[in-house]
């Protein structure tokens, strides 16, 4: 797919040169079907694809603003830029979102199996954790009470005046922004509690090395 | 574990939270100073000092982990990025003493500049992203009408390299990566703290008395340092240094010193 959308970005470069209208040809049009393309296939691609795209479509636009000023065809090239960055911003937020409600069914399928029957809490709390864990893309931790103890998976224990050991007290979901960096990236994390007939019974712990979208991190 | 092992970080401070107002204000009077007594020259070299001593000292104070003489890093650096500018003024081979600022700042903080910022992988992105970046801004002004790519004199060239890399990139890189786009980044997610930084550094590049104030050259200026600047947001945030940053902002920027008008 790399191979098809780079000749297609490609390809349309050379219609938009021979076409002799520059930055008023109409084939600059057709930049947005790769980036479409991408963002759908590749999610984040799409960004990549766009910026390729003003990249590809500039030389046939600055040079023009240089030469002739700010003609209606310079700024219809100018705002065609501001197109394809939007639609590649766009296209790859939706088929992000959208790909992660598939996941969202995905979870409460698994979760359901994973917790069907009388299982023991400590292997459900284990069985919940590498379900959740493989289709998050993050790193995810559990603590359940069970009468006076907790059931912990993910980590050793509940270290006193951590984010877990904070929720677990208020109630209250927890987005930590900054949680220093890891192997260079900067380190995010959510603590959201999980609810049940007495309270709070636990807390659901997701860590990544990167952003979580809006939709990922818990409502207050 | 973070989560469960490690204790809640503390509430960020402020956006403006260590801020060397007093060193910036210092810096401000003496530029306004030499503008009003002294020669053109002088106050130019006056000017250059001043506002890349005080991105530069400002990222150091930034990004500071508590030592107080960072307070006066703006000072300290305009007094090393001044013998640097005056030294390139009186002589041709005077624009050697730029080196002196990045020694200064490798000495200042070893994490940016240090032996081990320089990863080879990561400062190979940065490099190839800055030479792709260079080289189609070299296409596109081979197109024009107004401009051309230039191969000499070499000592003007290396005067305005030993420029970009030891002043301007140096200055740039430092403030609006390493410290407006991490402060920014550890507040909130990337697309706003790309943009808050990004958008700081096309106004920065704007108001440059340097750069030639056409709308062609503002267009591109634009188009080129937007892209420079959110590439070099991407490659911090992915690798955590700027080293990368700094590599492609002066293969970019040396590739921009090789233009030249008709």
């Amino acid at each position: 797919m790399v191979i098809a959308i780079t000749l297609a970005l490609a390809g349309i470069t050379l219609a938009v040169a021979t076409s002799g209208a520059e930055a008023a040809s109409l084939w600059r049009h057709a930049f947005h079907i790769p980036v479409v393309v991408a963002a759908l296939r590749y999610g984040r691609g799409g960004v990549l694809a766009a910026v390729a795209s003003v990249l590809l479509y500039a030389p046939f636009v600055l040079p023009a603003l240089e030469r002739e000023g700010a003609t209606r065809p310079v700024l219809e090239g100018l705002l065609t830029f501001v197109l394809l960055l939007g639609v590649g911003v766009l296209s790859a937020a939706l088929a992000g979102g959208a790909r992660r409600q598939r996941t969202r069914y995905e979870i409460l399928a698994t979760v359901q199996r994973a917790l069907d029957g009388d299982t023991p809490l400590d292997l459900a709390v284990a069985r919940l954790r590498a379900c959740l864990q493989a289709r998050l893309d993050a790193n995810v931790g559990l603590a359940v009470h069970d009468g006076t103890r907790l059931a912990v998976s993910g980590a050793t224990r509940v270290a006193r005046g951590s984010a877990v050991a904070h929720v677990l007290v208020s109630g209250a979901p927890l987005f930590v922004s900054d949680g220093g960096r890891n192997g260079g990236a900067l380190r995010r994390c959510f603590v959201a509690p999980l609810g049940g007939r007495g309270g709070v019974v636990g807390a659901l712990a997701v860590e990544r090395v990167g952003d979580f979208a809006a939709d990922e991190r818990p409502r207050r | 574990m973070y989560a469960f092992d490690q204790p809640l970080p503390r509430t960020p401070p402020g956006w403006l939270h260590g801020t060397p107002v007093t060193a910036l204000a210092t810096l401000a009077s003496l530029w306004l100073f030499a503008y009003l007594s002294l020669s053109e020259a002088a106050a130019r070299v006056m000017g250059l000092a001043a506002a890349h001593g005080a991105l530069l000292g400002t990222a150091l104070a930034w990004t500071s982990t508590g030592d107080q003489r960072d307070r006066w890093a703006p000072i300290e650096a305009a007094l090393v990025l001044g013998a640097a500018a005056a030294g390139a003024r009186m002589h041709p081979w005077g624009a050697l003493i730029y080196l002196a600022v990045p020694a200064w700042l490798a000495s200042r903080r070893a994490a940016w500049l240090g032996p081990r910022a320089w990863r080879p992988a990561p400062v190979a992105a940065g490099a190839v992203f800055g030479l792709v970046l260079g080289g189609h801004l070299l296409v596109n002004t081979s197109l024009t009408f107004g401009y051309r790519v230039r191969t000499g004199p070499l000592g003007e060239l290396a005067q305005w390299w030993a420029y970009d890399l030891a002043a301007n990139v140096l200055a740039a890189e430092t403030f609006f990566r390493g410290a407006l786009f991490e402060r920014a980044y550890r507040r909130w997610a990337f697309a706003p703290a790309v943009t808050l930084a990004t958008a700081a550094a096309v106004l920065r590049y704007l108001a440059d008395p340097l750069l030639p104030h056409t709308l062609g050259i503002a267009a591109g200026a634009v188009f080129y340092i937007a892209l420079l600047g959110a590439g070099n947001c991407w490659l911090l945030a992915r690798t955590g240094s700027i080293s990368p940053a700094l590599a492609a902002a002066a293969l970019f920027f040396g590739a921009y010193r090789l233009l030249a008008p008709r």
